[in-house]
């Protein structure tokens, strides 16, 4: 992918050979080194997550991606855009998972649209990728916990802990973008016009990390009923092995009587093996349907 | 379903607005709105896709807001479906945008006795505030069901259901932290020198502060009682394995006691001693109710 250009006059992106500091870029962290003028505001980004100067001012924030992992199926990765800001250009930088996605997203509705409009859209976008993966990330751990119905191994637990990490990566990764965010309100000039932008950005931060926290306390909370469910459905195997365990030991010890060396009651009736083999048995039915009735064979 | 109903309250300058509601719109529908009120499409179908946006958006000539309302499902005590409704004062208009007919719009807004538009919003608000606290009383009363069904579960459906409440309750906490911030936020646009506004603004921020701290504690209780439940329906289960134990050793003991008097080797008079079964069999009776009445004693065949 090559450095993207918005045309404001015709509302189309075009692929730009470098970055003019006039209008809106987007680019990838390999085509850095072709914009001098945003090198040594990006190298002092990366120590700082914040740089200002001026007017200009560089922010380098967290965004939440989701990607497979072979062994934890769908899990919640970390990336990060920087936004490098002049009252004239707004630079977007990032992996182009990260830069695919926002074009795509806004193309069409670009037209007349000021840098400083966009700042706000890509600050929200960014903080709205929180959200938007903490609720695949809670989809997630909703069917994880309909499979721990029948699990009787550590694999779902194992996964719903790794989901749990991800939603506390999220919250942390939203906390960092408030106190950004709250710094680049500090260092903006109260008449500047991108001061609104980033209180209505921060009010809006503040409010999506109270509602994942939220998340992500409550389900964290409830994780240890999660490993009784484990452990009773291993209970449960083990309740129906046994009854039928004392279901087998019924008509032995019924009819080990009828073993003795001595005189024994009927043992010259002609019948008295079948009805022995009837009584056993129907001692042992009995049992069963009254061990039925009780829920001991309920897997 | 696209509803305009004249005159129905006044704008911040005391003009009349109309009020149009937009029920489960059409894509026509949702065209005709937008060039009604002179807006892009895309602020009317975006709120009701439901796409991440920010609760309050005040534009030029534009005032958005949305949240959440719970709707009771019919014949389901404790259920319910949370309806976004998004409402727009654009000039001349008043707009109500939902999925679902919401029943009290219709009472609060009365052409008769039109209100100002912030006036409308708070009350409507209250309103919405109100519904929750029904809504969260009858999820937090399943609770007592779920308990009730404690004391015999075997099996881990009573989690899943108390799993299931503690799910309902965070939507109904999450939908009251939007309306919380809604309200935040009304704040900054209300003319400070309208005390009456003021009151209500406050007295909704209170209701709403209240209504939150009663689901966050029916919350905080069942995440606590959660993992008790998982060890109550343990605790069942090991009741069975203690019974069918006990029963297993008393079904051993006819195999010794017999067992002795059936080995093949000279076993003295007992082959031919007439009461020789009912000695051994009256014994292995008397082990056998000795065993079980110790077991029973200490509650070992006992099954709750």
């Amino acid at each position: 992918m090559s450095c993207q250009f918005y045309d404001k006059t015709e509302g189309t992106w075009i692929a730009a050979e470098r970055y003019t500091a006039e209008g809106l870029f987007l680019l990838t962290p390999e085509q850095v080194n072709r914009c001098p003028q945003l090198e040594a505001a990006l190298r002092h980004c990366v120590e700082q997550r914040l740089y200002c100067h001026h007017d200009e001012m560089t922010l380098r924030l967290p965004v939440a991606l989701l990607e497979k992992d072979a062994q934890f199926g769908t899990v919640a990765r970390m990336a990060h855009l920087t936004l490098h800001h002049t009252p004239r250009s707004l630079a977007i930088l990032g992996e182009e998972a990260l830069i695919q996605p926002l074009q795509q997203d806004w193309l069409g509705e670009l037209r007349q649209t000021a840098v400083g409009e966009v700042l706000q859209r890509v600050l929200l976008n960014v903080i709205y990728s929180h959200e938007r993966v903490a609720r695949v990330l809670v989809e997630r751990l909703q069917e994880l916990r309909m499979a721990l119905k029948t699990s009787m191994s550590n694999v779902e637990l194992r996964q719903i802990v790794v989901l749990n990490r991800d939603l506390g990566e999220l919250v942390i990764a939203l906390r960092e973008t408030g106190l950004i965010l709250r710094d680049a309100l500090r260092a903006t000039a109260g008449e500047s016009p991108a001061y609104p932008l980033l209180d209505a950005a921060l009010r809006e931060q503040r409010r999506i990390e109270e509602g994942v926290n939220l998340i992500h306390e409550r389900y964290l909370a409830v994780t240890n009923a999660y490993n009784g469910i484990v452990q009773n459905n291993a209970h449960t195997v083990m309740k129906v092995m046994t009854v039928w365990l004392a279901l087998l030991m019924m008509p032995i010890a019924f009819i080990m009587p009828w073993h003795m060396m001595t005189p024994l009651p009927l043992e010259h009736w002609h019948y008295l093996w079948f009805g022995l083999i009837a009584y056993v048995f129907g001692v042992t039915w009995l049992f069963a349907r009254w061990a039925r009735k009780h829920g001991f064979f309920s897997m | 379903m696209m509803r305009i109903t004249r005159d129905s309250l006044l704008s911040g300058n005391a003009n009349r607005r109309s009020w149009m509601a937009l029920v489960a719109p059409s894509a026509s529908e949702l065209t005709q709105a937008a060039t009604t009120l002179d807006i892009p499409e895309s602020f009317l179908r975006k709120r009701l896709e439901g796409e991440a946006s920010r609760p309050l958006i005040k534009e030029e000539r534009l005032i958005s807001l949305q949240f959440q309302v719970p709707l009771p499902k019919e014949g389901a005590a404790g259920q319910f479906t949370l309806v976004p409704l998004s409402l727009y004062f654009v000039p001349g208009y008043f707009v109500t945008l939902a999925e679902r007919e919401i029943p009290f719009l219709s009472h609060l807004i009365d052409p008769q006795k039109p209100s100002k538009r912030w006036e409308l919003v708070l009350r409507i608000i209250a309103e919405v505030t109100r519904n929750y606290l029904p809504t969260a009383r009858s999820v937090a009363r399943e609770m007592a069901v779920v308990e009730r069904d404690l004391r015999q579960a075997q099996r881990h459906d009573v989690v899943y259901r108390g799993l299931d409440i503690n799910d309902r309750l965070l939507a109904l906490d999450l939908g009251l932290l939007q309306l919380e911030y809604v309200v935040s936020e009304i704040g900054h646009f209300l003319p400070s020198e309208d005390a009456d506004l003021v009151e209500i603004h406050e007295d909704t921020r209170i209701e709403l502060s209240q209504v939150r701290d009663q689901v966050d504690s029916d919350q905080a209780t069942i995440n606590e009682l959660l993992e008790s439940y998982a060890y109550v329906v343990h605790n069942n289960v090991n009741h069975l394995f203690k019974f069918m134990a006990a029963l297993i050793i008393l079904a051993t003991i006819p195999l010794f006691i017999p067992g002795a008097a059936a080995m093949n080797v000279p076993l003295g008079p007992f082959p031919h001693w007439r009461y020789g079964f009912a000695a051994v069999t009256g014994g292995l009776v008397l082990v056998e109710v000795l065993t079980a009445w110790v077991f029973y004693r200490k509650g070992w065949l006992r099954l709750s």
